[in-house]
């Protein structure tokens, strides 16, 4: 737990606005992430939360401010090729078998890497889809396609994984199976988790820092009490219900 | 005996609607009294056929030769050219629309030019094929190898995708849906090419029998040759149908 503390994104005074408007989209935003974390950040569609996503995971630069990451620019942290990501939309290739498609990033990255047998048997079997290998995205349910994603996003262990609405699209049975089946992974290989939902109750499922964007300039962070280790049967207990309210006590003041 | 079926089936499809054809153009010519230098009966149409079956099918096949090599020339240059424009781009954001406007150049202009530059007669109605059969590959290829949604780019990014890695691995085959959608209509394109090189400046080959046998008035050689000009066309579009169900079998996936 002591390991969970450490800093491992630091967010200081962080504006973003698009280069050809004079609207900020995030305005001195200062934020701070542990190492080993879950953090699921929340809030009104369009108030920036993917905006932020996208700034850590370098594919914008912010206006102002900065980002470190393990102390280093998103820059020289990207060189090393740690950052996993999945979303909602980005596609899974038609013509790859599944197998292919979580080896994919392996094919076409500069690190040469090579996928670990025991790794993708291992998240294979963590996310429930052992007997997807061979198959073609065209032949999966949404839920499994979204599962083997995640397979995706995490086979190349990532110090840092990015999850953009990465379930939202699932109906809530199938959604809160993966939820917990990716805590229960998540608990097993250690890895920063950012991810961006519009649904408070994934979020609680799922976090353990909620970050709540009540505004451009303003999010508060809040610590999920909840234990390390969560099962399906934490949905109808007390403590979950005090979470959740508690969220959505913070959200709207 | 379920297949057999289906073949029945499929002989309905395509019996029925020639018949349709054939009953429909006896019925005009008799209605109209045309004169059969003009337009020939269905039934003399099948004697050409008949008479000249050997000369129809050496000369078909040339044609079928001649847009072949055209069509699989037009491919390499294509292919050629999209990994040029695709490695470098700002090659493609000079050049894209030159290489695309020469595909206003009607070819009926250009041909008699290629019939005198290229003085085999073979070789001139191989390429002429091969220039009309470009485009639609190379504008449909082109199209498929650029086409990756913004979620995909980002992922890609992410990943530190490398450009050569991307192309091989996934823009290639992500474009070869669109690659054979041109390859298909090049297919017909391309005899069209070679005919109109035969019109102009050959002795053999579909487009010359046409020709030469308008000039002698033979009209049921003429309508028997346009029939064939048609089916060479079929036969290549069928080739590359056939190759596109084997290759794109993702597709029929559920």
């Amino acid at each position: 737990m002591e390991q969970k503390t450490e800093c491992f994104i630091e967010i200081k005074n962080l504006s973003y606005k698009y280069p050809d408007s004079d609207e900020y989209i995030l305005r001195n935003v200062d934020l701070d992430i542990e190492l080993n974390s879950i953090n699921g950040i929340v809030g009104k569609s369009g108030i920036g939360k993917t905006t932020l996503l996208k700034i850590i995971a370098g594919l914008l630069l912010p206006t102002e401010g900065s980002l470190f990451i393990k102390g280093m620019t998103i820059r020289e942290f990207r060189e090393q090729g740690k950052i996993g990501y999945m979303s909602q939309t980005e596609s899974f290739f038609p013509f790859k078998t599944i197998r292919s498609n979580i080896e994919v990033p392996f094919k076409i990255s500069s690190s040469n890497g090579k996928m670990s047998e025991e790794l993708f048997n291992d998240l294979m079997t963590g996310l429930k889809i052992e007997k997807t290998e061979k198959l073609y995205p065209r032949q999966l349910s949404g839920g499994m396609l979204q599962r083997a994603k995640l397979a995706r996003a995490m086979i190349t262990m990532p110090d840092l994984l990015l999850i953009d609405e990465g379930f939202s699209a699932l109906d809530e049975q199938t959604k809160t199976s993966i939820l917990f089946d990716f805590r229960q992974l998540w608990n097993e290989k250690e890895t920063t988790v950012i991810f961006v939902s519009h649904n408070l109750m994934d979020a609680v499922v799922l976090a353990d820092n909620i970050l709540i964007f009540n505004n451009i300039d303003n999010i508060s962070k809040y610590n999920v009490a909840l234990s390390e280790h969560r099962k399906e049967t934490i949905l109808v207990t007390d403590a979950f219900f005090k979470q959740t309210a508690n969220v959505r006590k913070f959200i709207h003041g | 005996m379920l297949e057999s079926l289906f073949m029945v089936d499929y002989l309905k499809k395509i019996i029925s609607p020639i018949l349709t054809i054939v009953i429909l153009w006896e019925i005009i010519i008799r209605f109209f009294s045309i004169s059969p230098l003009i337009v020939p009966s269905p039934l003399t149409v099948l004697k050409a056929f008949e008479s000249n079956f050997y000369s129809l099918f050496s000369q078909s096949l040339l044609t079928f030769v001649e847009s072949f090599l055209g069509l699989l020339i037009a491919l390499v240059v294509a292919f050629i050219i999209v990994v040029i424009f695709y490695f470098f781009p700002i090659l493609k954001r000079y050049y894209y629309s030159i290489v695309v406007s020469f595909r206003a150049i009607p070819i009926i202009a250009l041909a008699p030019v290629v019939v005198l530059i290229i003085p085999s007669y073979f070789l001139s109605k191989v390429v002429l094929a091969a220039i009309v059969a470009f485009f639609p590959i190379f504008i449909s290829f082109s199209q498929g190898v650029h086409s990756l949604n913004e979620e995909t780019l980002n992922y890609i990014n992410i990943v530190n995708g490398t450009t050569g890695k991307v192309f091989w691995h996934i823009r290639l085959p992500q474009a070869l849906p669109d690659l054979f959608t041109g390859l298909k209509i090049s297919s017909t394109f391309s005899v069209m090419g070679a005919i109109v090189a035969e019109f102009i400046g050959a002795n053999n080959g579909i487009g010359y029998i046409i020709k030469s046998s308008t000039y002698y008035y033979e009209s049921g050689l003429t309508f028997a040759a346009i029939i064939c000009s048609g089916i060479i066309g079929l036969i290549t579009y069928s080739i590359f149908s056939f190759l596109e169900k084997r290759l794109i079998f993702w597709k029929k996936l559920n």
